[in-house]
């Protein structure tokens, strides 16, 4: 069987599980066998939906300790898969999915690959295309083993919507204790409502030409006038000089040392384009920059540029996008 | 208490890379080369807690050739108190579990009780070898740290995930990979990089395993097409900037 790994959090399926099914079925169209969708943690509704991007069953372990130690759903995916002809296993490259996949793989005794954007079959082997150098360079690797493990990059890939629902099945695992070795404290939930930079089809980012933290509040209209313009799913991202100077929090950071998006749209206001910036968004389907500098190095990689005062032109872009959306 | 944190020898990540001519492997000509920034986080928490005299010694490894001395004395210039580099000359190719491994075959008879890593090196990106080294281990491990402290027996880490800020314990010995931290890493003063000069690095040889992920190739990604770039006043340019998006079907 292919195994995909069902991202949720807190009791909620991540959209991502879909992209990480159709990667699975895409796989099962080489190696055959069935498509197991198999997730841990709180209680999800809606799993049958897996079915559609491919899934053949779906397993959920109900277990709400199993939601913080990326350990210990590691654990108890190990344990639904024991005894199983397990032929491959697909994660998606997402914070958590980063987490869980190694150590599923070192409970198996199996290498694996992170992040892959493409891949095709020699025989039984995998050859997967992965970015390296934060996207500077591309290489392209062979996994021969018996059980092929790898994660995958969101939105990499395209998401099925041709099959039925499929059938869900809770099971119930013993737990080591020794999975359970990592104890909660404390947690501090974001707050709710917020699009995560991961997860958002648009993203509005904003650099250190945006001056302070007062001005975000342009981009929050902006990502307002676009979710109510076109009903998508729209974030506001930041560049690192943003984030260090204390204007965004980090989990909006875009780059190297922040999160690495492919939105279908992406904005970089007042941000330079730094090799570390690039690293997190060049693979976005769309950019668009608006950067006062004519020579800043964002324009290289840009679809469409404004060489204008981003003051200007975002405030009348936003009303121009709320005009068109009947306000 | 002793810590051992785990360096990485990376292309420094302001500079553009290319693939060289015959295609196996990067243009090496001009690349300076840096500890894998996670990894820099990680080695500023250790540093803070032998400051706080929450540890008794500090010490680093990387698994690497020997250009990566280099970054091992960066690490002794800021305090770190022993180094430790296991030669392999094709680090770079080797998968994680390989890795993992080859650092497992050393770190056995070593007495560590705490192991702090980078969240992934960023350049394979792989988020793999701390996590199979706390499996072969049997120690527990959690990642994406923003900041550390030793409480008696159990190691009590910060950290940033979709859901939040969590606060969570772990029974040492453990594994710590971090996140860009709360702090920045400093720098090695003059005295530090004195006093490392006379610093031994120790240099072990274990045995290294095959990767069974290969690299078969490079390629650099694909170009993108040169956009259209409008100097046209205000606010004649938002109008265009609104057809692009339009011709696009973003809106
Ligand atoms: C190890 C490492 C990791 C890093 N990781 C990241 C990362 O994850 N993400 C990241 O973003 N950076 C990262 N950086 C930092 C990166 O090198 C740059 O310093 C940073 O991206 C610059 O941010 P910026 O573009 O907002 O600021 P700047 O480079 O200062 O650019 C500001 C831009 O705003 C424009 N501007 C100013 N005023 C206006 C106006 N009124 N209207 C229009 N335009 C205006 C200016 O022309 C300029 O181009 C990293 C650096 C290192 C060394
Ligand atoms: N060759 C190596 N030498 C020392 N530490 C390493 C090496 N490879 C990986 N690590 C550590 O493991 C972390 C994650 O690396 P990776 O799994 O390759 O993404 C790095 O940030 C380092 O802390």
């Amino acid at each position: 069987m292919i195994v995909a790994f069902v991202e949720t959090l807190d009791g909620v399926l991540k959209d991502v599980a879909l992209e990480t099914v159709s990667v699975a079925h895409r796989v099962k169209e080489t190696l055959g066998g069935e498509v197991v969708a198999v997730g841990a943690g709180k209680k999800v509704e809606g799993l049958e939906q897996l079915g559609k991007a491919g899934a053949d069953r779906v397993l959920f372990v109900e277990d709400e300790r199993l939601e913080h130690a990326a350990q210990a759903r590691a654990h108890a995916l190990l344990k639904v898969l024991e005894g199983k002809d397990v032929r491959a296993v697909v994660f998606p490259a997402t914070k958590p999915g980063k987490e869980v996949a190694p150590f599923v793989a070192a409970g198996l005794s199996a290498p694996m690959l992170t992040d892959i954007v493409d891949f095709s079959f020699e025989g039984e082997a995998l050859v997967a295309k992965k970015p390296l150098y934060a996207g500077k360079v591309i290489g392209t690797f062979r996994l021969e083993h018996p059980v092929l493990i790898f994660s995958h990059r969101p939105k990499a890939f395209a998401v099925r919507r041709d099959g039925a629902e499929a059938p869900v099945e809770t099971v119930q695992v013993e737990v080591d204790p020794r999975a359970l070795r990592v104890e909660v404290l404390e947690i501090k939930a974001k707050e709710k409502g917020e699009v995560d930079v991961a997860e958002a089809d648009y993203i509005v980012s904003g650099g250190r030409g945006m001056g302070g933290p007062e001005n975000f509040k342009l981009l929050y209209d902006l990502a307002d006038a676009l979710t109510r313009l076109t009903g998508k799913k729209v974030a506001v991202g930041a560049s690192r000089a943003a984030v260090d100077a204390g204007w965004m929090p980090h989990s909006h950071q875009v780059g190297q040392t922040g999160k690495v998006v492919s939105p279908e749209l992406y904005i970089a206001v007042g941000i330079s384009g730094a090799l570390q910036h690039l690293a997190g968004m060049r693979t976005s389907k769309v950019i668009v920059a608006i950067n006062k500098d004519p020579e800043a190095p964002i324009f290289k990689i840009a679809d469409f540029g404004v060489v204008d005062d981003l003051f200007k032109v975002v405030p009348e872009l936003t009303r121009r996008l709320k005009e068109r959306a009947g306000e | 208490m002793e810590v051992l944190v785990l360096l990485k020898k990376v292309p420094d990540t302001g500079i553009p890379l290319k693939v060289a001519a015959d295609g196996t492997d990067i243009d090496r000509t001009g690349i300076t080369y840096v500890m894998s920034p996670y990894d820099e986080y990680a080695l500023e928490a250790a540093l803070r807690l032998k400051e706080g005299g929450k540890i008794t010694g500090l010490s680093v490894l990387t698994l690497g050739d020997a250009g990566a001395d280099e970054i091992l004395r960066t690490a002794l210039a800021k305090g770190a108190d022993r180094a430790f580099r296991i030669h392999a000359e094709n680090f770079e190719l080797l998968d994680g579990w390989a890795t993992a491994r080859a650092i497992h075959a050393w770190l056995k008879d070593q007495s560590f009780s705490l192991i702090l890593a980078g969240k992934e090196a960023v350049d394979d990106a792989s988020s793999q070898v701390p996590f199979y080294l706390a499996t072969l281990l049997d120690w527990p491990a959690v990642s994406y740290a923003v900041d550390l402290d030793v409480d008696g027996d159990r190691a009590v880490v910060e950290r940033e995930t979709d859901r939040g800020e969590e606060k969570l314990a772990l029974p040492l010995p453990a594994v710590v990979a971090f996140d860009r931290a709360k702090y920045e890493p400093r720098l090695p003063n003059l005295r530090g990089i004195m006093q490392a000069k006379r610093k031994p690095i120790e240099t072990v040889s274990v045995e290294i395993p095959e990767p069974t992920v290969k690299r078969t190739g490079l390629e650099m990604p694909p170009p993108r097409e040169a956009g259209r770039v409008t100097t046209n006043d205000f606010p004649q340019n938002v109008e265009e900037l609104i057809q692009f998006l339009e011709e696009k079907g973003l809106i």
